[in-house]
């Protein structure tokens, strides 16, 4: 079943529907970034024996499938899961869509063609999966019949409850006295205020591309050179993803801001007032990302004016380019002198506050001290 | 003490070099429901613009409740409720949210009773919890008016507001403002293409052509026209308009 308020609202920016539906599921799935953190781990812990493995023969595939017969299996689910769920849904958004949405297509058919281009999706990639590790298997002469079991039944199992999955119900719109008594029991300035403040993030997660981002990160791991010590590995794979994340918020908040400002000027709302109730949570889930970006940097070895130079430069980036968007586009007529003012607190944050030190000297002094203590 | 809540005097505007308004003088009193008409590119929504503080003017005054929009522009604004085009509100936000957030704007502690039971009235309480940009153009119409309701503006500032709106919606908002005016809480500038508006529903009727106020349908006249049976308010704007009878 399709989902009636986004599938059939005359809306002709079908792309931020498509952002809208990605923010929708990720404040409504929570159950789903449980998965994505519980994949993660398992990510990693392949990733150890691997590494552990290579380092004794040099054949990670087959390591992987003869000693964690548990893991392949729980990857095939989850891959024949998603892969089946995200044909489905596509399948059916481009048809909801389409110049054909509006014709009298029989629902068989409409079901029948959504199988067929779900299965000219998933079928390769099933029988990849399945080819490779024979291939593999069958030139070190090992038994390949339970590992293609695992492979083949994982796939099968988590295809068929995908394909059921994420089905969505229609919303019944009728009820408005509820929702309207819940509004008016709403402190509005508070609420108001946690709506400006959660706008950033709303955005982030509507822009997010986590695919692109998987991306980036797989790159970093695939630059990682071999022997490298695992911890080592996971430190720079969280160091990626911390500037991703901090690099998307920025991008998110810079981007809230003018609208926020555009849609705000007729109201009595000063600067100072819509700058904090915008940034300061955006603001502080950003300093938070610099520290622990820091932070890592400094258990990577990294030397200390390096951490330093880091730390001030990108925080400082992100206050200029925050307060450069909040002074161009509110209060226009005065964002002169605005600006001028921004630019002398960037300086005297620049000049004088060297403000990681207070959190990078105790760090350096404990590593200093560890160090002392092992030799 | 003077009831105006808008007092515009010797007024320009323009975008960079290019001048739009010129030498505007115009005052609404607290009661009172002023339409704006005019030609496309005429500079009603500019106007509009200037007054709700988006554009800066060159030269001259705007004052709303006695409070200059360029150097008083919080306590000007205070008094002002400005309906947001539907394209300019905040898609990712729900409307219950925008709600919220324009009242803490204008440091409400509450929304409005009668604003929520316009919502209601409006048939908008169903999409209160749905993101703006799901909404469709008339729904986020609606929306924007509620906006401009929030606080007991004195000063409401409509731009095209009843585009898209159903027949009923429209009338229902209609009666709504009226008896905001009726009742003396607000005066309503409302810039608009639809005669039957102007014609019926407003007290007064302002034409402006290539930046320029150059005529106005006071009350009697406005009546006059209603009672007429040769085309009313849309004959004389027309004989205005296309027989160039206007000044230079």
């Amino acid at each position: 079943m399709r989902s009636p308020s986004i599938e059939t609202t005359p809306m002709p920016a079908l792309r931020l529907q498509a952002r809208l539906e990605a923010h929708a599921r990720w404040r409504q799935w929570q159950a789903r970034t449980f998965l994505c953190a519980l994949a993660g781990t398992l990510v990693v812990a392949v990733a150890f024996v691997l590494w552990r493995r290579l380092q004794a023969d040099g054949r990670a595939l087959l390591a992987v499938l003869e000693a964690q017969p548990v893991l392949v299996a729980i990857a095939s689910v989850a891959l024949g899961w998603n892969l089946t769920r995200t044909a489905r849904r596509r399948a059916q958004k481009t048809f909801a869509t389409s110049w054909l949405a509006t014709t009298p297509l029989d629902a068989r058919e409409i079901l029948a063609a959504t199988r067929r281009q779900v299965a000219l999706r998933v079928l390769p990639v099933l029988a990849a999966s399945l080819a490779v590790p024979l291939a593999a298997m069958a030139a070190s002469g090992a038994d390949a019949r339970r590992s293609l079991a695992l492979i083949g039944g994982g796939f099968l199992v988590g295809a068929l409850t995908g394909w059921r999955s994420g089905t969505r119900t229609n919303v019944s719109v009728s009820a408005a006295s509820p929702r309207l008594s819940a509004a008016r029991a709403t402190t509005s300035n508070a609420a108001g205020v946690a709506a400006l403040a959660r706008w950033p993030f709303a955005r982030l997660l509507a822009d997010a591309n986590p695919r692109q981002h998987a991306q980036l990160v797989a790159g970093v791991l695939l630059m990682l050179p071999m022997g490298i010590p695992p911890s080592t590995a996971l430190l720079i794979v969280l160091l990626a993803a911390s500037l991703i994340a901090a690099h998307a918020l920025l991008q998110a908040l810079l981007a809230t801001i003018p609208d926020a400002a555009g849609w705000l000027r007729a109201t009595p709302m000063p600067l100072p007032v819509l700058a904090r109730t915008l940034c300061l949570r955006s603001g502080g889930a950003l300093l938070a990302a610099i520290v622990l970006a820091t932070s890592l940097l400094f258990a990577l070895g990294a030397s200390r004016s390096a951490i330093l130079a880091f730390g001030a430069v990108a925080s400082a980036w992100c206050v200029t380019a925050i307060g450069n968007a909040l002074a161009s586009r509110h209060r226009p007529e005065r964002a002169r002198g605005e600006r001028i003012a921004l630019a002398l607190a960037v300086l005297a944050l620049l000049g004088s506050a060297w403000w990681l030190l207070p959190i990078a000297l105790p760090m350096l002094w404990w590593r200093d001290a560890w160090r002392a203590r092992r030799a | 003490m003077s009831d105006a809540v808008l007092e515009i005097s010797a007024l320009r505007a323009g975008y960079g070099e290019r001048a739009v308004l010129r030498d505007v003088d115009l005052r609404l009193a607290r009661g009172e429901w002023l339409a704006l008409l005019g030609a496309n590119g005429s500079g009603k929504s500019t106007l509009l613009d200037v007054c709700v503080g988006r554009l800066a003017p060159a030269s001259g005054t705007v004052r709303i409740g006695g409070h200059s929009i360029l150097t008083d522009a919080v306590a000007a604004k205070a008094k002002l409720g400005y309906a947001v085009a539907p394209e300019r509100l905040p898609p990712l936000l729900s409307a219950r949210e925008c709600l919220a957030v324009h009242a803490a704007a204008k440091r409400l502690a509450t929304i409005d009773a009668d604003v929520l039971e316009l919502a209601e009235a409006l048939r908008l309480a169903p999409w209160l919890d749905d993101a703006v940009a799901l909404m469709s153009y008339g729904t986020r119409q609606k929306l924007g008016v509620l906006l401009a309701l929030l606080g007991q503006p004195e000063l409401i500032v409509l731009d095209e507001t009843f585009n898209g709106l159903d027949p009923a919606s429209g009338l229902l908002l209609k009666r709504h403002l009226r008896a905001r005016v009726d009742a003396g809480r607000c005066g309503v500038l409302l810039a608009t293409h639809a005669i039957d508006i102007a014609e019926h529903w407003t007290d007064r009727v302002s034409l402006l052509h290539e930046g320029r106020l150059v005529h106005e349908w006071p009350r009697e006249e406005l009546a006059r026209l209603r009672a007429s049976r040769d085309g009313g308010l849309e004959a004389a704007l027309a004989e205005r308009l296309i027989a160039g009878n206007l000044p230079d």
